[in-house]
């Protein structure tokens, strides 16, 4: 039995230590029957204190009892038939009827707060087989089955669920060995699991009573574990090595299901490495932390909704590990901690902090955390059709606060509506930074090129450094039914955005950027075509203090430039398969005819992504927060600084193109239901690129114009140029992203086009423009470069 | 249906081919290390352009829905436009003959300027302007032109008080030492109209320009009573332009016109004290005016007078074919006021 | 180790936890930086815009490539007027039309030198337009016209139509356009 939950321990480490060292302590069960050959468990029990002490500071479970499912006060029974088989092997076979088991409250040091309550409803079959080592290092060898099935999570704060309902669970060990360890000086337990498979269902995740969907998953991996005495902290606590690998196997996978539509990624392996994983009890926190975290994901089949149509393969690779002044840490603390308001950036930021933490105090429980994070190195790739493209180089670090817990929430600002259940994630004072190398096409070794400015149009800077404050709250409910629902304000401040920069920081930046952006009933939902985001409203100001060319902080600047949005029913869907086959410069069906237009026929194959946009500019108005918005687009310079040298908001002379807004046909206060639409079909895909000088370029190749770009062969390092391709040398082609967009609207109005100068006060000069009818069929091929 | 088209060409070539105008502040070389004036710079870095000569093919840019007065639908096509370095042999020789427009230090701009700075007061500016003038040598600053003056007393608006300044006499030289842009950065620009009256393509005119430079040209944008107001500043210098008429082919060609060191120097509009508007009326017609400075004060018609808008035009030598017309010069014209209604449109 | 501790309690230490801001060199890993080579067509109204499959009745026709119908193209209408009842609108009637281009090309790039001396003296960040070799028209046309008011359904709506473009054919370009700030902000 202990070694049992060693066992688990070993899978869930920060959940079991405790556990462990309790079970040790604690008579938990009554037991009937005779040993030998079968035992009767029929209890219930309740201990008021749990507690694991670690150099003086001690983790509580507090108020747990154990008891019938039906009736938590009542006995349920479990029974282990124990038998030993004919090669001499002990077998154990368990049975848990119907069990609960809660935890009223999880505290550190006798704290006001506690994580919230826990309980787990479950009925599990287990089988154990311990027999004699093949290996003499191992102190005992088995395999280990178990199934847990009709099982409940559920935890509450502050009297408000988030359950996990209809668990099913199912692991099958072949092949379990523990033995003791070493690491330098250190002597500990080793514990190795080999083909472990392991299956998982949940029928729901709940909030309330409602679902979010449903989550269920294949695993199959090996994996080994060492466990030490000593934490980071003091000479107690604990630490672990650990290595898993996710078996190559085509039956991996992992799936959300929403209204009977899933986001599912199959046939998947990797692996995973985590050095002096440490679990230490301080004063008021649990510190958590590891030295170094590394792994390889390799998905082969990702579909979002549509499950005829896969989008491609992603591979991921990553390290987290000390540097730049950071290291990867997390301290978690009971219930909840209110962030120093008067830290907070600004005074907006200050108020919206106030009111989502109104109601809450020191004595609230939840979960905070305190982390600090860096991520080395990180390789994403993806693949579409057997196309690679790889976003090369992903560093990250930073730290900052964080907090969880339940409670229930006017979701739809409407007092007669009955309130949901809602997660609310609080993020303070986090500070952090990301950037990315640039691409590499083709392989994972081919050269690292430009081209991150690519990923701009799906949102996604090349490199940032942020302050963000934001509060989310995560309700039931999308569109169909199922789905999620958020609903956050978020505040970036004094943050750092390159938009395309060289390998010496120089670039084209946004510097000094305020951002903040309201969202309003985000409704997720995964549908039989594909995934989508409703806003049912969202309003934002993007404040960009210097548009920067070269460096971040001396480079010249154009000014200030300020984007002011305001939305009503915009949207955003991402659907699978890409372009298909398209004609490129001329319209034709097939290739027959699309070459007598004059244009070039292309197959993008079936892999691929369509996103499609949606974007309804509202007139100026009032928000649900009672704010008034618009859409606005302002450019100021010749502005006045302030004694440091920082040019001063407002100063200067500015063009303000104020209350642009879209309708349906007839002017701003027509309806508002086509809005701004962007469809980008996203392929990868072999792009023509031609010499634009005869001559030799930056590498030395010499070629004449015109002349296409074709490497030597698929290691894509070297490359000539050719006058005309053949078809094999055509599949040698520079890879690059092809894609398909269409952008209309039905009318686009901008009020007025102002001049504004700091004394004189704003002048109109043009008093509106309107555009009307817009169709813009685009085929683009864009290519890194180097 | 008759359409003052001319009007409407010459505008939107305007708009489209040259950029603009006004007095620039200027950049002299000291201010390099830190320049004045914020703004976005635009540089064209070897740059060639060539619109095809392929009419037969329906290679070229139309211009119809005129017709004219029997009638007659009238098509005007532009159908060759090149952009080039000097030596482009009338076109023949585009790409691989690349110029730069602008420099670096001396770039096209677009920027917001603060009126303060530049007599349109508590007004902000929105400027395109093409390459800096430098101060020179002129009588005027930041003129090609070098002349002789004389005194005199004119009134500018009839009936109005009379105002006394130097005026230009005579044109006695040209001082390209004015232009940023250095000798090999000025371009060869050439255009070949083809008109096709009632689906006949008549004849064709083409126009090449060597040595060419807009340096010191601005447009000049601003709102006052909440419409637009503009004034414009062009300055066109070409060492040399020859025009010629062919027939449809583009062969049998008449003599040519040859203008030799042509130089443009005209400002329109004074700050809001003579705006320029560009509007359409309710009726559907447009009106381009230039400001009246009736009933002004006579201190500002003494202003006026020598600082105001003017227009200045100077031809060193005009020959058709071989005959030597001598040099032509138009010179201090000043508008007092200008509107232009497009009418039975 | 005791220093992993140390680092990690003054992190620790503020609780709450309060980041100093990012150095001014922490960003310097960024590496490798060609820019984007971008050819492709892009093509106006080849089958009408959205007002024309549902818009307002004046809007609604059925277009195609063939269709010389007004209303198959798009519409852009400026008041450069106060807007109040004696002004009207300038025009670009029915767009229409297709370009294609092979090799247009963004990156950054540092001058420092050259451009007859100026790359020196300017020594500064320029973003580079890389003109494509070539730029194809197809079918390009608009209406240059003047209204009353800014859409064809308002009331006592009247145009006068003053000339149409119609381009075809193929321009060749060479050259970079460099853009960049000229001074202070």
């Amino acid at each position: 039995m202990k070694k049992i939950i060693i066992t688990i321990s070993a899978l869930f480490p920060c959940l079991c230590f405790a556990g462990l060292i309790s079970l040790e302590d604690s008579e938990l069960q009554k037991i009937n029957g005779q040993a030998g050959v079968t035992l009767e468990t029929d209890g219930h029990f309740t201990i008021a204190e749990l507690a694991y002490t670690d150099d003086g500071n001690t983790l509580q479970l507090e108020n747990i009892e154990q008891g019938s499912q039906a009736d938590i006060s009542q006995n349920s029974l479990h029974t282990q038939v124990v038998d030993i088989a004919a090669d001499g092997r002990l077998q154990i076979r368990s049975t848990l009827a119907p069990t609960a088991l809660q935890i009223g409250a999880v505290r550190i040091n006798n704290s006001a707060a506690s994580f919230g309550q826990f309980r787990l409803n479950y009925s599990a079959e287990s089988y154990l087989t311990l027999g004699a080592t093949t290996d003499s290092d191992n102190y005992v060898e088995g395999s280990y089955q178990t199934a847990i099935s009709d099982a409940e999570l559920i935890w509450t704060t502050n009297g408000n669920s988030l359950s996990f309902d209809d668990i099913g669970y199912n692991a099958d060990i072949s092949r379990l060995a523990i033995s003791s360890a070493t690491d330098g000086s250190r002597t500990g337990l080793g514990i190795s699991l080999d083909e472990f498979s392991y299956r998982f269902s949940t029928g729901g995740m709940k909030l309330g009573d409602i679902s979010l969907g449903t989550l269920d998953a294949s695993l199959a991996i090996s994996g080994n574990a060492e466990i030490y005495a000593g934490g980071r902290d003091g000479s107690e606590g604990l630490s672990v090595n650990a290595d898993m690998i996710i078996l190559d196997d085509p039956d991996n996978y992992v799936r959300y299901t929403d209204d009977g539509n899933s986001l599912f990624m199959g046939d998947f392996n990797g692996d995973l490495k985590l050095t002096n994983f440490t679990f230490d009890v301080m004063t008021d926190h649990l510190l958590l932390g590891y030295d170094e975290l590394s792994g390889s994901f390799n998905a082969n089949r990702i579909l979002i909704g549509d499950s005829s149509n896969p989008v491609g393969s992603v591979q991921l690779d990553f390290l987290f590990a000390d540097g730049n002044g950071y290291q990867n840490r997390f301290a978690l603390y009971p219930g909840i901690v209110l962030p120093d308001y008067s830290a907070l950036p600004t005074a907006a930021i200050q108020n919206y902090a106030t009111d989502f933490y109104s109601g809450l105090d020191d004595s609230s429980d939840g979960l905070s955390a305190a982390l600090q994070w860096n991520l080395a190195n990180a390789e994403a790739a993806y693949i579409d059709d057997g196309r690679m493209v790889v976003v090369s180089g992903i560093e990250s670090y930073g730290s900052g606060n964080l907090t969880l817990d339940v409670r229930s929430f006017d979701h739809d600002g409407n007092t007669a509506t009955a309130d949901k259940t809602a997660i609310a994630l609080g993020l303070s004072q986090v500070s952090g930074s990301y950037s990315i190398d640039g691409l590499r096409v083709g392989n994972k070794n081919s050269p690292l090129q430009g081209g991150a400015e690519l990923l701009l149009s799906l949102e996604v800077f090349q490199t940032m450094d942020f302050n963000l404050n934001g509060y989310t709250l995560i309700t039931a409910g999308g569109v169909s039914g199922g789905g999620i629902q958020l609903d956050g304000d978020y505040f970036f401040t004094d943050s750092n955005i390159g938009l395309s920069v060289d390998e010496n920081g120089r670039g084209v930046w946004a510097t000094g950027v305020d951002y903040d952006i309201h969202l309003r009933g985000l409704q997720v939902d995964v549908s039989s075509t594909g995934i989508s985001m409703n806003r049912t409203e969202q309003w934002s100001t993007m404040d960009i203090d210097n548009m920067r060319w070269g460096d971040r902080d001396s480079g010249t600047s154009l000014g200030r430039v300020v984007l002011e949005r305001f939305e009503k029913g915009s949207s955003l869907t991402i659907n699978p398969g890409g372009s298909g086959a398209v004609c490129v410069g001329g319209s034709g069906g097939d290739e027959t005819s699309c070459a007598a237009a004059g244009g070039r026929w292309e197959d993008r194959g079936d892999e691929g992504m369509t996103v499609a946009l949606k974007a309804a500019f509202e007139p100026e108005g009032y928000t649900s927060d009672g704010s008034l918005a618009r859409n606005r687009l302002t450019w100021e310079n010749n502005r006045s600084v302030d004694a440091s040298g920082n040019p001063q908001s407002g100063s200067g002379t500015q063009i303000i193109f104020d209350g642009f807004s879209t309708n349906d046909g007839l002017g701003p206060a027509d309806s508002n239901d086509y809005g701004f639409q962007a469809n980008l079909k996203i392929d990868v895909y072999e792009t023509k690129v031609a010499k634009k000088f005869t001559g030799t370029d930056d590498n030395g190749v010499y070629g004449e114009q015109g002349d296409e770009l074709i490497y030597d062969d698929d290691s894509r390092t070297s490359y000539t140029y050719v006058a005309s391709p053949t078809d094999a040398e055509q599949l040698l082609r520079p890879l690059g992203f092809a894609v398909q967009g269409n952008v209309s609207f039905k009318d686009f109005q901008i009020d007025q086009v102002q001049l504004s100068h700091p004394s004189g006060g704003a002048q109109t000069v043009f008093s509106g423009i309107v555009m009307q009818n817009m169709d813009i069929t685009t085929n683009l091929t864009a290519t890194p470069i180097r | 249906m008759t359409k003052y088209l001319p009007l409407t060409v010459l505008l939107s070539g305007l708009f489209s081919s040259f950029p603009a105008l006004a007095e620039l502040q200027l950049l002299d070389d000291s201010a390099l290390g830190n320049v004045e004036g914020e703004g976005i710079g635009l540089v064209l870095e070897d740059f060639a352009f060539e619109a095809g000569e392929d009419v037969a093919n329906g290679n070229r840019l139309d211009i119809s829905g005129i017709t004219n007065k029997d009638g007659d639908d009238v098509v005007l096509s532009i159908s060759q436009f090149y952009i080039a370095g000097a030596g482009s042999n009338q076109g023949a020789d585009v790409i691989g003959n690349p110029v730069n427009l602008g420099r670096l230090l001396y770039p096209y701009n677009i920027e917001l300027v603060d009126g303060d700075e530049i007599g349109i007061d508590g007004r902000a500016v929105f400027e395109f302007a093409s390459p800096a003038r430098f101060t020179g040598s002129s009588s005027k600053a930041y003129s090609l032109l070098g002349y002789n003056t004389e005194s005199r007393t004119e009134s500018r608006f009839p009936g109005q008080a009379t105002a006394s300044g130097e005026r230009i006499d005579s044109i006695s030289a040209i001082d390209t030492s004015v232009l940023s842009s250095r000798d090999s950065e000025l371009a060869d620009i050439g255009v070949r109209f083809d008109l096709e009256v009632d689906s006949v393509r008549a004849q064709s005119l083409q126009a090449h320009a060597s040595g060419v430079a807009v340096d010191g040209s601005s447009l000049r944008l601003w709102g006052a009573d909440n419409q637009m107001v503009s004034n414009i500043n062009l300055n066109l210098y070409i060492q040399d332009l020859t025009v010629f008429a062919c027939d449809a082919d583009g062969n049998n060609c008449g003599a040519d016109v040859n203008l030799q060191n042509f130089v443009l120097e005209s400002q329109l509009g004074y700050g809001e004290e003579q705006p320029v508007t560009f509007e359409v009326e309710a009726d559907g017609n447009f009106t381009v005016e230039v400001g009246s400075i009736e009933g002004k004060t006579t201190a500002f018609y003494n202003d006026f007078y020598t600082q105001g808008p003017r227009t200045d035009i100077y031809i060193d030598k005009v020959m058709v074919g071989d005959a030597d017309f001598g040099s032509a010069t138009v010179a201090n014209l000043q508008i007092q006021y200008l509107r232009a209604t497009s009418r039975d449109l | 180790m005791k220093k992993t501790i140390i680092t990690l309690l003054s992190f620790l230490s503020v609780s709450a936890i309060a980041m100093e801001p990012m150095s001014a060199d922490d960003m310097g890993m960024v590496t490798g930086q060609g820019g984007v080579y971008l050819s492709g067509d892009l093509t106006i109204n080849e089958n009408g815009g959205p007002l024309n499959v549902d818009g307002p009745s004046a809007w609604q026709a059925s277009c195609d490539t063939a269709t010389a119908d007004a209303v198959c193209g798009a519409r852009i209408a400026v008041n450069t007027g106060d807007n109040a009842g004696s002004s009207g609108w300038f025009v670009l009637d029915n767009i229409r039309g297709r370009f294609s281009f092979e090799g247009l090309t963004l990156k950054t790039r540092t001058i420092n030198s050259g451009f007859e001396g100026d790359g020196a003296a300017f020594n500064s960040d320029v973003l580079e337009v890389g003109l494509p070799n070539s730029l194809e028209y197809e079918s390009v046309s608009l209406t240059v016209a003047n209204s009353s008011s800014a859409r064809p359904t308002d009331a006592n709506f009247q145009q006068t139509n003053i000339f149409t473009l119609n381009i075809n054919g193929q321009a060749n370009l060479q050259g970079n356009l460099l853009v960049y700030p000229t001074g202070t902000p």
